[in-house]
């Protein structure tokens, strides 16, 4: 295969230039259409589209596109649907939502589609060129959403926060991304890992390097030194955004370090169905112990999340705090670096975008009505919206991980993982957080059901979101008894590929 | 005489006097300039690495150059970004000093 063929056939990313297109059109239809809430219906329909022409051109096959920017393998097709699945989601979960609703018009389902389009590329970089700018689309969009109501002070505030504190990570990354170019002269994955395995350069700059590059994926994915942004832009966005980040954008990325660790940095050839149930190893780098420094930075993730939402006030600051502590549960499978170890991380994902997406759908519903997410006020809120808050504790419920709910499959292989590479020190501290967190989640749900409040007024829960509250709730319960058709197709699409 | 050393320190010491101002700075004008001292310190190295490393060495002899030429295009752009964003809080709080922003940190 030609690396570098100029060869471009545009109609490969028809998925993509149909967001492009739709983009495109917000930004002029604004301009045209009177009520705003058909721009929702439209963007549900861009993400169809979108998601027809994937199945479509999905020929099973991996190619490389663009002189070799970005790779389009099972992974990616992966990543793609979950990102638009997740656009599809939070278009029905912007409808209905009393923040962003005097607001709502063309460019804010621009936007989110403008960061999605970046995760879709996010998911398919191996040039760090493509990763740098996808990264940044999706940042720079992001930015801009969580600002977004204009009467809100805090959301303005958290905008600010948010780029500092992403214009500064990203920077960081760059930095190492320049130096890795200093050495190889390239930019390129496959190339890249070509002259780290004959292991030429200096291992102490190396590790630096890594570590910068490090930097930006971490603050994606929110992990602890660099997850202090989280609480703060998820408070003060809008509660779809909220739910947005801490699903989507967190998905991309980790989908950008798998793909970084797993074919840049992994000894030997990249994943590829051979190679099922292997114990991998990286690509020592000054002695650096992979396992170690993957566990260490999980056990402190999921220990800073956990400790920290113990007592929170607000709701929204409180899922913060656990979708911080679950990207410290996923990152064990990082840590575990074997083959279940790679595919419990996407299922977690997709039992982490059911159940976190519909725990700040709760919030909402809630916020839609008495205008705050403190948690003492949803003291009897299990009477005042039965089936909304019987939802809300499936949720809550799952991700903490009881039994029969997909959370506690999702965590099952996590550990299963953690424990096949003899990490018990790692799935041992997994379970104490675990038991930890199953404290704040369960107060919030004796709130709702064991305690009464004077107010007895219903809470009204809008058509999309009950359709919503479904579609999230019952494949939650089904994943927990029946999970082997998702965990079959994260398999099957657990595959890299780096030509 | 001037080599790779010699740019490679400038853009490394642009870029810590960047994150020093980004730690040290509370005022969110001087914070957007720390980034921008940051970014142009890496936009420095990347120009560097380009010019002295041998074109035989490189795969892809035009990468450095248009990471740099991109690292300046989204440096422009988080500035009109952030500069929205401050324009939308001072409206608020009529203050952009990230200090006097403690709300969240109740």
């Amino acid at each position: 295969m030609n690396l570098f063929s100029p060869y471009i056939d545009v109609l490969k990313i028809a998925p993509q230039l149909t967001l492009v297109v739709f983009i495109l059109f917000f930004v002029i239809g604004e301009l045209v259409f009177r009520r705003k809430i058909v721009f929702g219906w439209f963007s549900v329909a861009g993400y169809i589209i979108a998601l027809i022409f994937l199945l479509i051109g999905h020929l099973y096959q991996n190619r490389v596109l663009f002189s070799y920017q970005i790779v389009e393998d099972k992974f990616s097709f992966f990543f793609t649907i979950f990102f638009l699945l997740a656009g599809i989601v939070i278009s029905f979960f912007s409808f209905d939502s009393a923040e962003i609703k005097r607001d709502l018009g063309g460019e804010y389902f621009a936007l989110i589609m403008a960061a999605i389009l970046g995760m879709i590329y996010m998911a398919g970089a191996v040039n760090f060129l493509m990763l740098y700018l996808s990264l940044e689309m999706v940042s720079l969009s992001s930015y801009l959403l969580s600002g977004y109501t204009r009467d809100d002070k805090y959301s303005a505030e958290a905008a600010l926060k948010y780029l500092v504190f992403g214009a500064t990570a990203s920077g960081i990354m760059i930095m190492g991304i320049a130096y890795l170019y200093g050495l190889t002269g390239t930019l390129n994955f496959s190339v890249i890992r070509d002259q780290l395995v004959s292991g030429i350069f200096p291992s102490f700059t190396l590790l630096t390097i890594l570590f910068l590059i490090f930097a930006g994926f971490f603050f994606k994915m929110s992990l602890v030194p660099f997850h202090m942004w989280a609480p703060d832009v998820y408070e003060g966005a809008p509660t779809p955004v909220a739910a947005f980040l801490a699903v989507a954008s967190k998905g991309a990325g980790f989908a950008i370090a798998l793909r970084f660790l797993y074919t840049v940095m992994i000894q030997g050839s990249p994943l590829s169905g051979k190679l099922l149930s292997d114990i991998y190893h990286f690509i020592p780098v000054n002695n650096l112990d992979w396992p170690l420094f993957l566990g260490i930075i999980s056990v402190l993730t999921m220990t800073v999340g956990n400790i920290t939402a113990l007592n929170q006030t607000s709701v929204k600051r409180l899922l913060a705090y656990s979708s911080i502590a679950h990207a410290g549960y996923m990152l064990m499978g990082f840590a575990a670096m074997n083959y279940i170890g790679f595919y419990a991380v996407l299922f977690y994902l997709v039992v982490y975008f059911l159940m976190n997406i519909g725990a700040f759908l709760f919030v909402q519903v809630v916020y839609n009505k008495i205008g705050t997410d403190s948690i003492v006020k949803y003291r009897g809120l299990g009477r005042r919206t039965p089936f909304a808050a019987v939802m809300m504790a499936i949720f809550l419920f799952s991700l903490a991980g009881i039994p029969p709910l997909g959370g506690f499959i999702g965590k099952f292989y996590l550990f299963a993982a953690v424990l096949k590479s003899k990490l018990y020190w790692l799935a041992v501290i997994g379970i104490a957080n675990s038991v930890l967190s199953l404290y704040y989640y369960a107060r919030i749900a004796k709130m709702m059901f064991l305690e009464d409040s004077h107010e007895k007024e219903k809470v009204p829960v809008s058509a999309a979101h009950i359709f919503l509250f479904v579609i999230l709730g019952f494949p939650v319960v089904i994943l927990g008894v029946y999970w082997s058709p998702v965990l079959e197709f994260v398999k099957i699409y657990s595959h890299l590929f780096l030509p | 005489m001037i080599n790779l050393q010699s740019f490679l320190v400038v853009g490394m010491i642009l870029f810590l006097l960047g994150i020093f101002g980004i730690l040290t700075r509370k005022n969110a004008i001087a914070l957007l300039m720390g980034i921008e001292l940051m970014l142009n310190g890496v936009a420095l190295t990347f120009a560097a690495f380009d010019r002295f490393i041998k074109p035989a060495e490189m795969v892809n002899p035009i990468d450095g150059k248009v990471f740099v030429i991109f690292i300046i295009i989204l440096a422009a752009a988080e500035a009109a970004i952030a500069l929205a964003i401050i324009i939308q809080v001072f409206g608020r709080y009529e203050d952009i000093n990230l200090e006097d922003l403690k709300r969240m940190k109740e």
